[in-house]
């Protein structure tokens, strides 16, 4: 109680606020650039975070990172091109219900379900979290290093189009992790003689390098696009009707948010899967099947709910055991490492009064973002029209000063370009910059687990006894590997669907 | 024809040995958990350069129509920015980046106006200070003057 006090007086102190609004409309201006991703805005903004209070700090990615899934359906509606990946699902109806004349109409259906989705992922990352992170107490070494494991096997989601340059991705982000001076043993490992690379590799430098470097060079390399943004008149009334009209669908929204959390929890599914799940499954139970694709007010409901809730879905796992349940969620982990702050049941202790003002400034954030979307989607349709050539220096700009703040080491931007650089080279081969940063980040927790293991092991007089032998551990290792099959047996299956789809197509042709 | 797969699997390979020639000085548990992943990564290594004998798979590192031009002097320039960063100081050298990428990314017919010149004069100069301005004094972050400007 004492801490969702604290919280109450954090998100309502005048410069948190502001600070809350701004991080929200940042978010809604780089939702709404096609090219521009929450995770890249989030790496962005980590370093300017670091010299506030941790609560402001959260407060304001937070904000940013729920402003991002509100503005990502605003090109999604008005020009046919999703904003994130996430709004994917929201064009097969919005961009139809546009066309129509419905712009309007679509932009506020797209605020209040994702004011919607935001409030009853809030609610669930409020009610489940404290519960797993309690869990998290009975953890000891062995259960550390599964769970790192278990965090390395997203890998095989995240990086789908191969899941073995995945894991090699993963396996380059480990060994990244192990430069510096050893956590057991202090030996100085791969810095090439620089001190400052002792501390280890930068996080925030390699997140920046890794997510907007690449970024930048694809914007340049396919070049300036010139979007036809639909217009509309603003009409009075349409608010209320078109909340009135979503009110009264409430197993839509409700199914949609549950799937939009239980996605969000699996790590590495993001707010794409969860909508198109969401859309699959409206379709499927609407009475008016016929109706979408072609521009219901359904269509965005389903797809923006399961989008936004799928952000507090993501932090539940990245809260309570470190696992980030999403790129956006590793670079939040990043933030918390920064401010000193281990995940598990210490957030909700020691550090109480920070994570739950970060957990509450949800609610504020979703009812910010609303009214922003809401009433301002005309003023935020235009940011789709900056010219890239001012866009694309202002974020190498950012890049730059946000690597070189956090220590003020000319170092840092070094190893942002090299790494900016090396991922662009990557990405080109075909492996996954995300698979990579989620190695860098697991490395440590699962190095300290295992050496602390094989401690633990030889003191009790048998390792595998120690590694295998313990009930949660056991749990994590099934775990691992079912994340580990579940990939390669959705591409064999697949596989095996397609090949009847050509059989049967050779067949009639034959016939 | 470059055989993407092959080649990464070489380059992993390579790494893996560098690697493993240096962890070679490492204390027992400081070389555990590297030797383990240089072991994962030298396995993964090897699968993608047989991979990609048995099926290869030709690299496309560019895309049709791309800007190759642009890329490379992007490249450059940021390489020449971080260069410049600590003798010119930043706010000159941030001008200059952000004004050359301007007129890099505008397009040919822009590019020869002088209302882009100005126009990306401009907004480098406003971004450069506004940052400056914020970080020097409101946040307290030292940014680099430039050595040629100290003493």
């Amino acid at each position: 109680m004492e801490n969702v006090i604290f919280a109450v007086t954090q998100i309502f102190d005048p410069m948190n606020l502001i600070l809350l609004v701004l991080g929200g409309v940042a978010g809604i201006i780089v939702g709404c650039l096609p090219g521009l991703t929450a995770t890249m805005a989030l790496a962005l903004l980590v370093p300017f975070t670091f010299t506030m209070p941790a609560a402001s700090g959260l407060i304001m990615l937070g904000g940013l990172y729920v402003g991002a899934m509100f503005g990502d359906a605003i090109p999604a509606i008005l020009i046919n091109t999703p904003g994130t990946p996430s709004a994917i699902a929201t064009t097969f109806d919005g961009y139809p219900l546009a066309k129509k004349g419905m712009a309007q109409q679509a932009l506020i259906a797209n605020a209040f379900s994702s004011l919607v989705g935001g409030i009853i992922g809030t609610i669930t990352l409020l009610s489940l979290s404290p519960p797993l992170a309690e869990l998290g107490l009975k953890f000891g070494p062995p259960e550390y290093f599964w769970m790192a494991i278990f965090g390395l096997t997203i890998i095989g989601t995240i990086a789908s189009d191969s899941i073995l340059k995945g894991l090699t991705a993963g396996a380059l982000g480990l060994l990244l992790s192990t430069v510096g001076i050893s956590p057991i043993g202090g030996d100085v490992r791969f810095t090439m003689g620089l001190v400052p690379l002792q501390a280890g590799i930068n996080l925030m430098a390699a997140l920046i390098g890794f997510f907007c470097i690449p970024q930048v060079l694809e914007m340049i390399e396919t070049g300036a696009k010139e979007y036809q943004v639909i217009q509309y008149v603003s009409q009075k009334g349409l608010l209320r009707k078109t909340i009135r009209e979503l009110i009264r669908k409430p197993i839509l929204l409700l199914r949609s948010s549950l799937i939009g959390v239980i996605v969000g929890i699996i790590p590495g599914a993001g707010g794409n899967i969860a909508s198109l799940i969401s859309y699959n499954e409206a379709v499927r139970w609407s009475k008016n099947q016929d109706e979408f694709g072609k521009g219901t007010l359904d269509g965005i409901a389903a797809t923006e709910t399961a989008n936004c809730s799928v952000v507090q879905g993501s932090l539940i796992p990245m809260l309570t055991l470190g696992i980030p349940g999403s790129p956006a969620a590793a670079v939040i982990l990043g933030a918390l490492l920064l401010h000193g702050m281990q995940p598990g049941r210490q957030l909700y202790t020691t550090f109480g009064g920070i994570t739950y003002t970060f957990i509450l400034s949800f609610f504020l954030a979703v009812v910010v973002m609303f009214f922003f979307v809401a009433l301002g989607s005309r003023f935020f349709a235009r940011m789709i029209s900056i010219p890239y050539q001012y866009l694309v220096p202002g974020i190498v700009f950012l890049s730059v000063i946000g690597s070189y703040a956090l220590r003020n080491n000319l170092l840092d931007v070094v190893m942002m370009l090299i790494f900016g650089y090396a991922a662009y080279i990557l990405r080109k081969f075909g492996f996954n910059s995300g698979a990579l940063v989620l190695g860098l980040i697991m490395g440590p927790f699962a190095e300290q687990g295992l050496v602390q293991s094989l401690l633990m092991g030889r003191a009790a007089g048998s390792i595998p006894k120690v590694l295998f032998g313990r009930p949660i551990s056991l749990v994590l290792i099934g775990l691992s590997l079912l994340s580990i099959a579940w990939p390669i047996f959705s591409a064999w299956r697949e596989r095996q669907q397609h090949r009847k789809i050509t059989m049967k197509e050779g067949e009639i042709i034959d016939g | 024809m470059v055989n993407s797969d092959s080649l990464s699997g070489l380059a992993i390979l390579a790494l893996s040995y560098i690697g493993y020639y240096q962890s070679q000085g490492f204390t027992y548990y400081s070389k555990i958990f590297v030797s383990w992943v240089l072991i994962i990564l030298a396995v993964l290594g090897g699968t993608l350069l047989i991979k990609g004998l048995v099926s290869p798979k030709a690299l496309q590192f560019w895309t049709e129509g791309a800007k190759i031009r642009s890329v490379v002097l992007t490249v450059l320039i940021l390489a020449g920015y971080t260069a410049l960063l600590p003798i010119i100081g930043f706010i000159i050298s941030s001008i200059a980046m952000f004004f050359t990428l301007c007129l890099l990314l505008a397009s040919p017919p822009k590019r020869r106006s002088v209302r882009t010149w100005v126009y990306a004069l401009v907004v480098s100069c406003t971004i450069t200070l506004l940052f400056d301005l914020v970080f020097r004094h409101a946040l307290l972050v030292p940014l680099p003057v430039g050595s040629i400007f100290v003493g």
